[in-house]
């Protein structure tokens, strides 16, 4: 075993905190298990192409041991097809952690290596092998608790029709919607966000919110009054819609948009600032 | 023997909501940068957070502990910190290959954790295993920096310290542009323009700066706490504008959709 400063030898120098070759990389980072099998699991937290995965799970001795896979790169493919990331696997020896703790004294040792296949939102295969010991798994993101989603927010939808020759949808450009202040009504698996009266046309969406670790999903119907002008979408709309993707914060609301209008699907953004300060 | 993950939540609810949007997320890999080796990493949902530490035994060997139910106590503002506890538990199963039987996985209850939190960058961690109690300040680890650059419909909502009144100001289409660490917001003619240097804490974006609008507003401003996916991007927004301090919210959609393969 060789003697490295270890946490930093194998994060910071990864990527050297370098920017990410694709802006806007779908965002990985939650607890992941396979929920036949509560026990054991995988720590993903992603910044820009890297993800630094920390697995816990037991040794022959039956004592928990985790491993450590800092830089692990995730290919540069189209956003919206299986993301492959792919880095070393190590495990670690040191200290214990008490008052001092000398970094010098951390110990690191390539176990193998790791695959993430990454289908966003939810859906992931892990492939590890520990000293030649390969093992494939399923993984989900983990649930324990569901965020609220409630609160006021000015939201802006920018939204296209898929035109490709399989969908067999004339093209639509890809335009902003502004759906003024949006408060959203949210309790238990019921959501409804609907615009607050005001200078700009009325949207309702309404359904039904689940979530999967981070992130939230709803599905549901909505309607659009007309009048919009500008750079902005004209004309009356109704149909159904998913928001996937749903991340909320102090900050704000963003999302993943989707609806079929008619016999078109048409896809983009849903996001926008909290209205209230915090 | 119990379901390690399953039965530490029991406490969980599907459907029991925390508060809304319960502060600013904690999510993420956390670390002292001058012990390097050892970390813990904190997943929050709504007001709850799931802890797994990462350390060493006396035998040296990498052991890992769990806080799966860690409760918020304190969602911060006001100058006050962000507050997590929960129970700190030791486990032990088989070796996760072939077949893993979650039912022969045991837990062991070895202490307590707490989580302070101090935005925007720094926490203390204090724990106690087997009675030897642990306190170490830790923060966000960075390795890889976001990328920010592109096209948005930009909205920003501001309440000033003058008056107390929140107002918005829609930005209209901003290019966020970036060269190096320099970043340069545009909003449409009529609006306001920033620039200033980007900067990372973890998973938190950072740009500090100045900026004009057209209505004759300028100074310095912050945006922090700054998260940016293929969706769009939020953050913290603070400025002074004519001698009045204005804290706020800055974000929305990107201006590009991408489309799902056929």
């Amino acid at each position: 075993m060789r003697t490295v400063r270890f946490w930093a030898a194998l994060g910071l120098a990864a990527a050297g905190n370098a920017w990410a070759a694709n802006p806007g990389e779908p965002d990985a980072s939650d607890l992941w298990w396979n929920s036949a099998q509560s026990g054991w699991g995988v720590n993903v937290i992603q910044q820009s192409n890297v993800l630094f995965m920390t697995f816990f799970v037991y040794g022959p001795d039956a004592r928990p041991r985790w491993y450590v896979a800092p830089d692990t790169r995730c290919s540069g493919a189209p956003r919206d097809v299986e993301q492959v990331c792919h880095g070393p696997l190590y495990e670690a020896a040191g200290p214990v952690v008490s008052g001092s703790f000398d970094p010098a004294a951390v110990e690191r040792r390539l176990v193998g290596d790791t695959t993430f296949l990454y289908r966003r939102p939810n859906a992931a295969t892990i492939d590890f092998r520990v000293d030649g010991v390969a093992t494939s798994r399923s993984l989900r993101r983990q649930t324990w608790a569901v965020n609220d989603l409630s609160g006021e927010y000015y939201i802006q939808r920018v939204a296209g029709a898929d035109n490709r020759p399989a969908t067999g949808c004339a093209a639509i450009s890809t335009t902003m919607r502004d759906l003024g202040r949006v408060i959203v009504t949210h309790s238990g698996s019921s959501i409804r966000l609907a615009t607050e009266p005001g200078p700009w046309p009325r949207c309702e969406y309404s359904g039904t919110y689940a979530q999967e670790g981070r992130m939230g999903q709803i599905t549901g119907s909505y309607t659009c009054t007309g009048t919009d002008s500008g750079t902005s979408s004209t004309g009356a709309e109704s149909g159904t819609f998913t928001l996937d993707e749903v991340e909320v914060g102090p900050r704000g609301f963003m999302a993943r948009y989707s609806a079929t209008v008619g016999n078109c699907r048409i896809f983009g953004n849903f996001a926008g600032a909290r209205a209230t300060v915090q | 023997m119990r379901q390690l993950l399953a039965l530490f939540l029991t406490a969980f609810c599907p459907w029991a909501m925390g508060m809304s949007t319960w502060s600013t997320d904690v999510s993420d890999l956390w670390w002292n940068p001058a012990e390097s080796g050892w970390g813990v990493n904190l997943i929050q949902q709504s007001d709850k957070v799931f802890a797994t530490f990462f350390l060493y035994g006396s035998d040296r060997r990498a052991r890992w502990y769990v806080s799966s139910d860690m409760q918020g106590e304190s969602a911060g503002g006001s100058g006050q910190p962000i507050v997590f506890r929960g129970a700190l538990y030791e486990t032990s199963g088989p070796v996760v290959a072939g077949s893993f039987d979650p039912s022969s996985v045991t837990r062991r209850l070895v202490g307590s954790v707490t989580f302070e939190f101090h935005p925007p960058g720094d926490a203390l961690l204090t724990y106690t295993i087997d009675g030897l109690a642990v306190s170490k300040s830790v923060t966000r680890q960075t390795w890889a920096l976001n990328e920010v650059a592109g096209d948005y419909w930009v909205k920003r909502v501001a309440r000033s310290a003058c008056n107390g009144g929140i107002g918005m100001n829609a930005l209209g289409r901003m290019a966020v542009r970036r060269s190096g660490s320099a970043v340069t917001l545009s909003g449409e003619s009529g609006t306001c323009q920033y620039s200033g240097n980007y900067s990372q804490q973890g998973r938190m974006g950072r740009i500090s700066g100045t900026y004009s609008c057209a209505d004759g507003a300028a100074g310095p401003f912050t945006l922090s706490e700054i998260e940016v996916s293929d969706m769009g991007f939020t953050a913290r927004y603070q400025a002074t504008e004519r001698g009045c301090s204005m804290e706020g919210n800055f974000g929305g959609p990107r201006a590009t959709a991408s489309f799902p393969p056929s």
